[in-house]
């Protein structure tokens, strides 16, 4: 005999209620949604790469390809840095939602833009490049875009972590700046490692130089993991430590 | 002012005394006092901010990495570059590029701080006016300045210690604290208009994306025509400042300090534009600031005038006539002007040949600085396109890479100069390298007291190899003194020169084979100063002098004084050398044929 447990009818309403909820919390969100420096950051990373094909010649090299579309980069991540800093946040955390939900909102909507970006920023990377090898008679090659999208992708959840970890401070009001800095000293310092993280070859590559990429990419998405677990951890607890003066 | 306090105002809850409205920008005593204590806070804010103090540091970072000795663009076997002031002073300003961004996004996000803090109403009712607030913060910039210029005088006093060449251009470093000062205005300006964050640092990589693009100006893949990149804040033409004898330095052109400026005054008018209540003189001010910024980068974005390019191929053609004379111990030393501290330094290795030599034959030496460094690349001489890594071809850089091409083969090119002639050029040791500075200007000293020759014979080296490749052109080639005793005598003249000059002989490079005439020769070649040949001795000759140096100095000097002449004589031999000083003669290794696929050198000759 099987039984059918019913589910009350006041619980079935409070669901509707609670998901109707995270609906209009959505619309709320992307309404305060720091658009502005996201999308400044995508457009002035986009422009970098789009200078990159307009200067496309013999003498700009693939290294220097590289080097620029990891420069483009940087205004994405600079921009990123402000998603998670919510002005009104002692009215959000108001709101019946967990300290996450709002966070993670805001990182659901900004991934497309992201992820857009760094498509149209490899793109033309790939065009710059593809036009310098032409203008130096040598054979076509492609840039290594899972290395390059794992490094930004890694790069973006270095930028959220930190800029979580910040929110949570009495110095939220900076956490842009400090997020967007502290994330290119951290990627660099990361790179100043003897672990080959930046590798700068993109064609011609010898077998050590190729193995280096890979390595190269697996480090930085474990860095990345690690670092969107910090992030998550850090937006789903909002206590912020205030350190008085002694003698208070 | 912000749109709140102004509702709070026009509902007269909030009133604002109007002989002392945010807008009113004539400065009374209390805004005077209050102006001077906010800009002191400030800078004391912005010399303790994290992002100054970081940018500082990269600063410091980017000095010493730019100028160390090995990192010069020239150095010839393992003989470093001294450092030049005039390439010196304009690295370190350009340095300070680092430092400048993290004073623009400081001051942007101090400038944005009331914003930031909600308190523009409370700072609304304070009775001094809002411009004076602004002008606190660009008062504020003097902390960095100040910083900088602790940085830029601690780079000169060790640039100094390196034994720098020249003299400090004071108004170049001027030009890199104005740029600092320029940073933290446009970090005011921005702060201004647009408080956001984020505005400060867009500003900072886009401009330091351009930048990075134009102080790397040899390996980037941008080259701006002529003087353009002097429109940007801040340039660095390459290493071309290093290759320059220091009479005729182009760069930076002194009126970008005037742009620089102008440039200032306009983002101090463009900051202060939105607190003014009397703009006219604002305007003025920034008219006058327009015309000082347009009319400097007019005159900096035109080329070096043909006759400053004439001038500067003479320095390298016509030596004599931009060089200083100084007779020192019998020695006439012929220098460019800058160089003159490290006459003492040559006459040390000159000074050790001389002195053994007979007193008798010893006629005046002249030793000549001569310029081996061809200059005529971008941007002195405009690139062929934006993408493009090569100049146009010029009259003055043929005429000079010519020139340079026969110092080594004519040996009366530069006249008034010693024949054999004993050249120097812009190479000289410092610390661990001294000793082989030394030993390269000894053994060129040397030769002109033996006879031996310090040109070469410039031939052609046509040649087509098995493989049907081929090339074409010249090459000076040094003759061989095979079996001549002045050989060991030149090698052991320069070796006992100095400690130093010994170490270097000891040090030497082994033995290898060169093609005289149809044979092959075990030699050790010995590179003598500036252009010069060198001396190519036999192995054999090499050896003879390594068992001279082991006996005393004065023993070898009598057995030489006696018949001078006769020892400086071409058909004498190394085994008469050998046996007048008691030694056995050291034996001759073959020369084992060098043969490359894909190179050909011809063969050398005996000296005569």
């Amino acid at each position: 005999m099987t039984t059918t447990r019913r589910v009350p009818a006041h619980a079935v309403v409070a669901t509707r209620r609670h998901a109707g909820s995270r609906t209009a919390l959505a619309w709320h969100v992307a309404g305060l949604m720091p658009w502005g420096p996201l999308l400044a950051g995508c457009l002035t990373g986009i422009s970098v790469t789009i200078a990159l094909r307009i200067f496309a010649g013999p003498i700009e090299t693939p290294v220097q390809v590289g080097a620029g579309a990891r420069a483009s980069f940087v205004p994405v991540i600079a921009g990123l840095a402000f998603l998670l800093h919510d002005p009104h946040r002692q009215l959000t955390g108001a709101l019946p939602a967990r300290a996450w939900l709002t966070p993670a909102i805001r990182v659901a909507l900004a991934l497309p833009v992201l992820a857009l970006s760094g498509v149209i920023q490899l793109q033309v990377a790939a065009r710059a490049l593809a036009a310098d090898l032409h203008a130096a008679s040598q054979s076509a090659a492609g840039l290594p875009w899972v290395a390059l999208t794992a490094e930004l992708a890694a790069w973006c959840a270095l930028a959220l972590a930190l800029a979580a970890g910040l929110e949570r401070t009495r110095w939220r009001e900076l956490t842009g700046v400090v997020a967007a800095v502290g994330t290119l000293a951290a990627a660099g310092a990361l790179a100043l490692l003897p672990l080959h993280m930046l590798p700068a070859a993109i064609i011609a590559m010898t077998k050590s130089q190729m193995h280096y990429w890979t390595m190269a990419w697996r480090l930085w998405i474990a860095t990345g993991a690690a670092a969107a677990l910090v992030a998550g951890w850090a937006a789903g607890d909002p206590w912020r430590r205030v350190r008085l003066p002694a003698g208070r | 002012m912000s749109r709140e306090s102004v509702a709070l105002q026009a509902r007269g809850l909030f009133s604002v005394n109007r002989s002392v409205r945010p807008g009113n920008v004539t400065l009374t005593g209390t805004s005077t006092r209050v102006l001077l204590l906010a800009g002191r806070r400030e800078a004391l804010w912005l010399g303790r901010n994290p992002l100054v103090l970081a940018g500082l540091a990269v600063s410091a970072w980017l000095i010493w990495l730019n100028n160390r000795i090995p990192d010069r663009p020239y150095s010839e076997y393992g003989l470093g570059q001294p450092g030049f002031w005039w390439a010196a002073d304009v690295s370190i300003a350009a340095c300070l590029l680092a430092a400048a961004g993290g004073v623009l996004i400081a001051s942007h996000l101090a400038a944005g701080r009331a914003k930031r803090d909600a308190m523009d109403q409370l700072y609304a009712s304070y009775p001094t006016p809002a411009a004076v607030r602004t002008g606190g913060h660009l008062l504020g910039v003097i902390g960095p300045v100040v910083l900088a210029a602790v940085l830029t005088a601690a780079a000169v006093a060790w640039l100094d210690s390196q034994g720098t060449v020249g003299v400090p251009r004071w108004w170049v470093f001027g030009a890199g604290l104005l740029l600092i000062c320029l940073a933290g205005s446009l970090g005011v300006v921005l702060g201004s208009w647009r408080q956001h964050p984020l505005a400060g640092i867009l500003a900072v990589l886009v401009l330091g994306l351009i930048e990075i693009d134009l102080v790397l100006s040899w390996a980037n893949p941008i080259h701006l025509p002529d003087g353009t990149a002097w429109l940007f804040p801040w340039s660095a033409p390459g290493f071309l400042l290093n290759l320059l004898p220091g009479v005729t330095v182009p760069y930076p052109p002194p009126v970008h300090v005037a742009e620089l400026a102008g440039l200032i005054a306009l983002a101090v008018v463009a900051s202060l534009w939105p607190a003014l209540a009397r703009r006219r003189v604002a305007a003025v001010l920034a008219v006058a600031a327009v015309a000082v910024t347009c009319w400097s980068g007019w005159l900096e974005a035109k080329p070096v005038p043909a006759t400053v390019l004439a001038t500067m191929a003479r320095e390298v053609t016509q030596p004599a006539d931009f060089q200083h004379c100084q007779l020192t111990r019998g020695v006439r030393y012929c220098y460019y002007p800058a160089f003159g501290p490290l006459v003492p330094q040559w006459a040390v290795a000159v000074d050790g040949v001389l002195a053994r030599l007979p007193r008798a034959s010893r006629p005046v030496l002249t030793v000549r600085q001569v310029w081996d460094l061809n200059y005529f690349i971008p941007p002195l001489l405009s690139p062929t396109g934006l993408t493009s890594i090569g100049g146009a071809p010029s009259r003055q850089g043929t005429a000079v890479g010519n020139f340079q091409q026969s110092l080594s083969a004519d040996p009366s090119l530069v006249a008034g100069s010693s024949i054999p002639p004993v050249y120097t050029d812009s190479n000289w040791g410092t610390g661990n390298s001294l000793g082989i500075g030394q030993f390269e200007l000894a053994i060129s000293t040397a030769e002109w007291a033996t006879g031996l020759p310090t040109t070469g014979r410039e031939v052609s080296d046509d040649h087509t190899f098995a493989n049907g490749a081929s090339q074409s052109g010249t090459v000076v080639l040094a003759c061989v003194p095979i079996g001549q005793a002045r050989q060991s005598i030149a090698l052991w003249l320069a070796a006992s020169a100095t400690p130093g000059t010994r170490s270097a002989f000891t040090q030497a490079s082994g033995p290898s084979s060169i093609q005289v005439g149809k044979q092959w020769v075990a030699t050790v070649t010995a590179p003598g100063s500036g252009p010069s040949v060198g001396l190519v001795a036999t192995a054999q000759g090499a050896a003879l002098a390594a068992e001279m140096l082991r006996l005393p100095a004065r023993t070898v000097q009598t057995a030489l004084d006696a018949r001078w002449h006769y020892w400086l004589s071409p058909h004498t031999t190394t085994a008469e050398l050998a046996a007048a000083l008691g030694l056995k003669v050291p034996r001759q290794p073959a020369g084992r044929p060098v043969q490359q696929p894909d190179s050909y050198t011809p063969p050398s000759q005996v000296c005569r």
